[in-house]
């Protein structure tokens, strides 16, 4: 620190000089053409609740990005929550925690903790720029290496220690992961069917290379983070939406397909189904598909035009091989419309005419075709198996009331 | 990416509705470009380039958390959301602790229901005004802390409590009563030993309609305007209330409640002001209670976040200090290294705070604060003081980070 005479004085004579006002205006003013830069996504920029849905999710990514860009480090490595119903871009998983720490390709990672109970708990090694930077210089987040947990050798009460660098340290004999080079992050997905009564892993990530003690931020540091923030704001906002107009122009509205993921550090042994819906609304998407013999995960979801998952904690706006109803055939029929179509899978629009569905598909033993038909909301009884079980408005306030429960009591945030 | 993205921007959208957007996005950014204005003038020493960028740093982190608190959380449909931590770094966060914050209204009816874990304490706070739900700058009283503790602990650990103003008819189960001008509820989980499990919980409302309705375009912008108010009150909040440590000479401390300001009712706070040159030291030195629930001493910054807790040794409790053999615990205030186990690192902060708990204690002893050259601080410690080499050091900061990362934080 700089030597001062006086420092109260000091202090009221740099508050009332115009260097703070412009540095804090060269700070926030890139901040001031988001909206603009980012409205031409939207499909129904008219509608006022649309807008300021955009509004929202810049900020949740705003939000975000002071996580990322003001306290990440990949010399002092912390999981930060990178999406979640908070955080809500790039179409989050409704059955998934996410945590994020940027590393250095050329460091030594230690990633320790206790199992817990959840289905999966996966670590994707990735490259680019896009997770620690927001932008796309550094190319997509292609995975270098995805690891599962269930892989290690794992101590009592599911204690866990694993090395991470490039080459394996001589002398360790025990668990190691590489990191590929190029690597720049590391995201974890904690994957749950029973969000009541499973339990999420606990996981600690330290450096063993480098000083020990954190030192404070330079000026330089924090004033290249700070300048970064619109940057990471627009960046982690456009990656989708640019992603779900090529979802709409390979399928059109209304079909269901797979897509090839692998430029987006994908689970590597998940398959992801896409298809755009749109409905009027006394329409439904009535989806049917037959369910695998064999399948580790699956899970059906909605989200907004520009990546936002639809409300997933307040409505039922997923279903996954838990909490979706197959009937004795085993063909899982999924109604998405806007009004309560009175059956057990239904995926609520929340309103939206417009919106994508994500379907993800892990550890199956055949991969499920998808027909779509567009009905009529009125017609939807008629259209599936009269063994349906009828969810009266009592059965789905205590179905959202589980759901709402459940997503609180996992480690999320 | 360029040629897609210009397809969907050219078919969509308009000049006139470009201006829409422009203007409706500006009267949330505007505000927060000002924020900067009624917050400089509280901060010292702003010369120095590195704590002016840590503060528009605090500013940031304000800004994020301003969009959780307001944006996110909903009273209708509460959600514990992660409070104040090493991100969200203002007033003072008790690194023993992890809190979890909710709006709530008064009037309503509340279920609470979790695992309890096994950390000291759950303690949680009803209170009211302003600040806590929408940063609006009144910080109304703490009504109740109430603990969990005091419920029916089921096997887990599990339980279920109800709150509301009145006990509802014919419920027989756990309650705690709602005082009507209850507007949040802010819950601790105190860790003295931070190996420990932190509870699980969840909160609904009982008396609302189940699902969420989407929010209206006018809540989101009531919502998204707030955040400048959040940002700019919160850190004026954060940085007014150490400037209250000046009532008393830097390098002594003193004890006070906190009721008014969402302070813990059976706690009494002990602070007061560091000022070191780099070769300098306080010598801390207290008395510790018979009977305690928990204690803790940690250090500050000059604008009340705590210094970097995670990553150095900046805070010691009840679990975590070396008593000596008198009974007392003294602690050595320092930048450099003493190599002393109950050394407080200050990180090269020359100016911040001291900051105490004593929580459900039999007595509230006044620590007594003595600045020595950090050269010879042994000669004012116990002489079979162990002697700390870096490499027990290293250990011991490396095992805080990998606990506190281990504990439910968000």
């Amino acid at each position: 620190m700089s030597e001062v005479s006086n420092p109260e004085v000091a202090a009221r004579d740099a508050a009332a000089s115009p260097l703070i006002e412009a540095e804090w205006r060269r700070y926030t003013e890139p901040l001031t053409a988001l909206a603009g830069r980012l409205a031409g996504h939207l499909l129904h920029t008219e509608d006022g609740q649309i807008r300021h849905e955009l509004y929202r999710t810049l900020f949740s990514q705003l939000s975000a990005a002071y996580f990322s860009q003001l306290q990440a480090d990949p010399r002092y490595p912390d999981f930060w929550p990178m999406y979640s119903s908070a955080y809500n871009s790039q179409a989050p998983n409704p059955d998934n925690s996410h945590y994020l720490t940027p590393i250095d390709d050329d460091g030594v990672y230690r990633i320790s903790g206790f199992r817990g109970t959840v289905k999966r708990v996966s670590f994707s090694i990735g490259t680019g720029t896009l997770y620690t930077r927001g932008t796309m210089e550094g190319g997509a987040i292609r995975s270098l290496g995805e690891y599962d947990l269930d892989d290690l050798t794992l101590g009592e009460d599911g204690a866990f220690e694993v090395l991470l660098s490039r080459e394996r340290p001589p002398e360790s004999g025990g668990n190691w992961w590489q990191l590929g080079a190029g690597a720049t992050n590391i995201l974890v997905r904690q994957t749950s069917y029973d969000w009541i009564n499973e339990i999420d892993a606990r996981i600690a990530i330290e450096r063993l290379d480098g000083p020990t003690a954190r030192p404070r931020r330079t000026e330089q540091e924090l004033a290249a983070a700070l300048q970064n923030m619109a940057d990471y704001t627009e960046g982690s906002v456009r990656v989708t939406a640019l992603y779900f107009s090529t979802i709409r122009q390979k399928f059109g509205f209304n079909r269901l397909g797979y897509i090839d993921n692998t430029e987006w550090a994908p689970v590597v042994t998940q398959r992801y189904a896409y298809g755009a819906f749109k409905l009027r609304e006394d329409e439904a998407l009535l989806i049917e598909c037959q369910l695998p013999a064999r399948c580790r995960y699956w899970s059906i979801h909605l989200t907004e035009d520009l990546g936002a998952t639809l409300d997933y904690i307040n409505r039922q706006t997923s279903l996954n091989g838990f909490t979706a109803h197959a009937g004795e055939d085993r063909i899982f029929r999924v109604v998405i419309s806007a009004q309560d179509p009175g059956v057990p899978n239904w995926l609520d629009t929340t309103g939206l005419s417009t919106g994508v569905i994500q379907s993800r598909w892990e550890g199956c033993d055949a991969w499920p075709e998808f027909s779509t038909r567009l009905i009529k909301l009125a017609d939807v009884r008629a259209e599936v198996p009269p063994d349906t079980p009828l969810i009266d408005a009592e059965q789905r306030e205590s179905a959202i009331r589980r759901r709402r429960k459940g997503a609180q009591m996992r480690k999320r945030w | 990416m360029e040629n897609a993205e210009k397809t969907e921007r050219d078919q969509a959208l308009g000049q006139a509705m470009l201006n829409t957007v422009s203007s409706e996005w500006r009267s949330f950014i505007e505000p927060l470009q000002s924020i900067v204005e009624e917050v400089a003038p509280l901060v010292n020493d702003l010369e120095d380039p590195q704590l002016r960028h840590e503060m528009y740093q605090f500013l940031y982190s304000h800004i994020s958390m301003g969009y959780i608190g307001v944006a996110h959380a909903d009273p209708r449909y509460p959600e514990f959301w992660p409070f104040i931590t090493n991100v969200f770094n203002t007033v003072d966060p008790n690194p023993d602790d992890m809190y979890y914050l909710t709006p709530i209204d008064g009037s309503g009816t509340y279920r609470i229901s979790g695992y309890r874990g096994s950390v000291n304490i759950v303690d949680i706070c009803t209170g009211g005004g302003s600040q806590l739900i929408r940063g609006g700058g009144s910080w109304g009283q703490a009504y109740a802390n109430y603990d969990a503790d005091d419920l029916n602990l089921q096997k887990d650990g599990y339980f279920e409590v109800l709150l509301s103003q009145e006990r509802p008819a014919g419920h027989t189960g756990d309650w705690w009563e709602l005082h009507p001008e209850t507007t949040n509820i802010n819950v601790r989980l105190i860790a003295s030993n931070w190996a420990e499990t932190d509870a699980r919980l969840s909160i609904e409302r009982l008396d609302t309609p189940a699902i969420k309705p989407r929010p209206t375009p006018e809540e989101v912008q009531d919502n998204l305007k707030q955040v400048a108010v959040w940002a700019r009150n919160w850190a004026k909040a954060s940085i007014q209330w150490i400037r209250g440590f000046r009532d008393i000479p830097a390098n002594t401390v003193t004890l006070k409640q906190y009721n008014d300001l969402g302070g813990i009712t059976v706690q009494t706070y002990i602070y007061g002001m560091f000022e070191l040159e780099e070769d300098e030291a306080l010598i801390y030195e207290t008395e510790i209670p018979e009977q305690y629930r928990y204690w803790a001493i940690q250090l500050n910054d000059d604008i009340f976040r705590s210094i970097d807790w995670v990553n150095r040794q900046t805070s010691l409790n009840d679990y975590s200090a070396r008593l000596d053999d008198d009974g007392k615990f003294r602690a050595v205030i320092s930048a450099r290294d003493p190599g002393v186990p109950n050394w407080l690192d200050t990180a090269g902060y020359r100016k911040g705070a001291m900051f105490g708990r004593w929580y459900k204690c039999s007595s509230t002893p006044t620590p007594t604060i003595t600045k020595v050259k950090v050269a010879d601080v042994r000669q004012h410690l116990p002489e079979n003081t162990p002697v700390v080499t870096s490499e027990e050091r290293e250990l011991a900061i490396r095992t805080r980070r990998k606990e506190y990362q281990l504990r439910r934080r968000w």
